[in-house]
């Protein structure tokens, strides 16, 4: 075997730049029936486009964390074509524990920078997408500060998508960096959602690390309920 | 409401005055999400082809937008592609007036119109006043030059290709390089996203309105563009950025060439890239060349044993281009000479019987061959 290739899940043969993305899904009992279907489809979408793309292919590295009754890794971070050849099983039970969630996405990502590092490969800023459709039932507020702080800092792309009535906005807000904020999810429009996404990592993977934050990202109108995302607390 | 007003009302407990000291109503979401929901403009437009044939263009049928343009597919043919303006051209006279004339001195080169591996404009299309507003071109597919930058892309893009194919990519490109500057044309931006590779491996050139175009008459000043991308630019141009300004040298586009040569034999790895090291372009900039050999500069995992297969001639070549040749431009080797080294390398590879010889990942460093 060559002691330079496919060794670990980092394919240090390949020169590009890497892309981390954590896709922290809820699939806590609420989320049955039609929305985890409609997930699971977008999902498929997501991994079979962005896997087909060559410049994305090289660059997105993906792990996709759930949490329904625990929080877990449903797949581990890979290549995201690798994802696409052994897409995560997604089944709907239990409560929401996003704070288990949020640091288990922390420690995971912290666990693939160093890796990135240590094996002088270049990275851009990770992607973490949070979906949810309800309110956290377990303490989020201890786990939530780390991730807030990289966004905060614009170290991280970090996006908060409320799904139907019950998402707690207020809440999110809370947990997520104050740019962008939540946005609630129009409908079901998980696939226009990963659409948009796989066409922002696409354009990310292309540009150069240096000129990341330049990258336009593309219209949300399709998948984002703008009127429909409750206001702020304080601002009502 | 007039300021005196404000301040009057501020001092009262009238109900307007609760109005204007209120903090006006946020928006239910962040500023971000808005900046993305803007609707984008409508690009549905009608051109005309030189016969004065109506074509509608929806905008369904956008399929890209490039720098200077959008590309529409062509309902009626979809072998072919329309590329018009962006609007801050179409809204410019003088702008449109030089698309105009780059334009007629790119249909002037007729071996260039008719060679099927360049998408080069076919004929112009114009708006209802008979301006030059765009051009159709050939529609041309296959994957980008990305999928050979990592041997895990090669073997899912490309499978059962070995470093004999992927050589013989990059000797088409070489081809199609060689073939422009004979007729002046230079190749500006050596972004892997602008060639196609086919599964039969040949090369197709996209975005040929970037490419550096000879004015169409004896006194016709040569047609510029600053298109670049970094990673593939001759370091002089990165250090002295006016010489955008002035005509590309046939020695910048060698050296741009040679860096895409180089890494598509090398799965990806910039002829600069250092283990540990930077981004390719201060590595590039800094002219630290592994091929070099010398102290301070840690080799990219794997790439000793890569190296090692190719022919001296070529390795010779690329230390002539990227070490030799860094600072001084004219010690870049031709093209004819990166050619022929290709050629024999493939030709080292189709007779050699051992299977390193011809990996994409060699297994082993290659031994020296014995003198006798």
């Amino acid at each position: 075997m060559n002691d330079y290739a496919e060794e670990t899940a980092l394919d240090v043969t390949n020169p590009a730049p890497r892309c981390p993305v954590i896709l922290m899904l809820d699939v806590s009992g609420s989320m049955s029936g039609a929305p985890l279907r409609e997930l699971k489809e977008g999902l498929t979408q997501f991994l079979r486009e962005t896997s087909d793309d060559e410049t994305a292919s090289m660059s997105v590295e993906l792990e996709v964390i759930t949490f329904g009754g625990n929080a877990e890794i449903a797949a581990p971070f890979a290549p995201v074509n690798v994802v696409n050849d052994n897409p995560p099983e997604l089944d709907a039970n239990g409560s929401t524990p996003l704070g288990e969630a949020i640091r288990l996405a922390d420690s995971e990502l912290k666990a693939r920078r160093r890796l990135y590092k240590s094996k002088g490969i270049s990275s851009y800023k990770p992607w973490i997408i949070l979906m949810t459709d309800g309110c956290p039932n377990d303490d989020w507020k201890s786990a939530a500060a780390s991730m807030k702080q990289l966004g905060e800092e614009k170290r991280l792309q970090y996006i908060g998508i409320g799904i139907g009535d019950e998402a707690d906005f207020d809440t999110l807000r809370e947990i997520l960096p104050e740019h962008p904020g939540p946005v609630k999810l129009k409908g079901l429009c998980f696939k226009e959602f990963f659409k948009w996404l796989t066409d922002s990592l696409k354009s990310v993977s292309a540009s150069s690390v240096a000129q990341q934050d330049a990258v336009v990202l593309g219209n949300v109108n399709s998948w984002a309920d703008l009127a429909g995302t409750p206001v702020a607390e304080e601002e009502k | 409401m007039n300021s005196f007003l404000s301040q009057i009302l501020a001092m009262t407990s009238h109900p307007a005055a609760r109005v204007v000291r209120r903090k006006p109503q946020a928006p239910p979401v962040g500023t971000d999400w808005l900046a993305l929901a803007k609707s984008p403009p409508d690009r549905t437009r009608t051109v005309y082809d030189p016969t004065a044939t109506e074509l509608v263009l929806k905008k369904t049928d956008v399929l890209a937008h490039g720098g200077e343009g959008v590309i529409y597919r062509f309902a009626k043919n979809p072998a072919f592609l329309i590329k018009v303006c962006k609007d801050d051209t179409l809204r410019d006279a003088r702008k449109l007036a030089a698309f105009r004339d780059r334009l007629n001195a790119m249909l002037a080169l007729d071996e260039c119109r008719n060679a099927t591996f360049l998408a080069w404009p076919l004929m112009p299309v114009f708006d209802g006043d008979k301006h030059v507003i765009g051009f159709v071109m050939r529609k041309t597919s296959g994957r980008t030059l990305r999928a050979l930058y990592a041997p895990c892309q090669v073997r899912r893009f490309f499978p059962g290709w070995d470093r004999l194919s992927v050589t013989k990519v990059a000797l088409n490109l070489v081809n199609a390089v060689q073939m422009l500057a004979r007729h002046r044309v230079l190749v500006n931006d050596f972004n892997p996203d602008n060639f196609l590779i086919d599964p039969f491996g040949q090369v197709r050139l996209i975005d040929c309105d970037s490419f550096q175009i000879p004015g169409a008459g004896e006194n016709q000043n040569t047609f510029l563009t600053r298109t670049f991308t970094p990673e593939y630019t001759a370091p002089e141009l990165l250090f002295h950025p006016e010489l955008f300004n002035r005509e590309r040298t046939p020695e910048q586009v060698r050296f741009s060439l040679a860096v895409v040569v180089y890494m598509i034999l090398m799965s990806g790895l910039h002829p600069y890239a250092q283990c540990g090291g930077s981004d390719p372009v201060e590595n590039l900039k800094s002219g630290k060349c592994p091929l070099a050999r010398r102290d301070g500069v840690r080799l990219p995992v794997g790439w000793y044993k890569s190296v090692s297969w190719l022919t001296p001639g070529l390795k010779h070549l690329f230390i002539r281009m990227f070490v030799d040749g860094h600072h001084e431009p004219l010690k870049r080797p031709m093209l004819s000479e990166l050619k022929n080294e290709l050629e024999n390398f493939i030709e080292v590879m189709r007779k050699s019987k051992n299977k390193n010889q011809r990996a994409i990942l060699p297994e082993k460093v290659k031994r020296k061959e014995k003198t006798t």
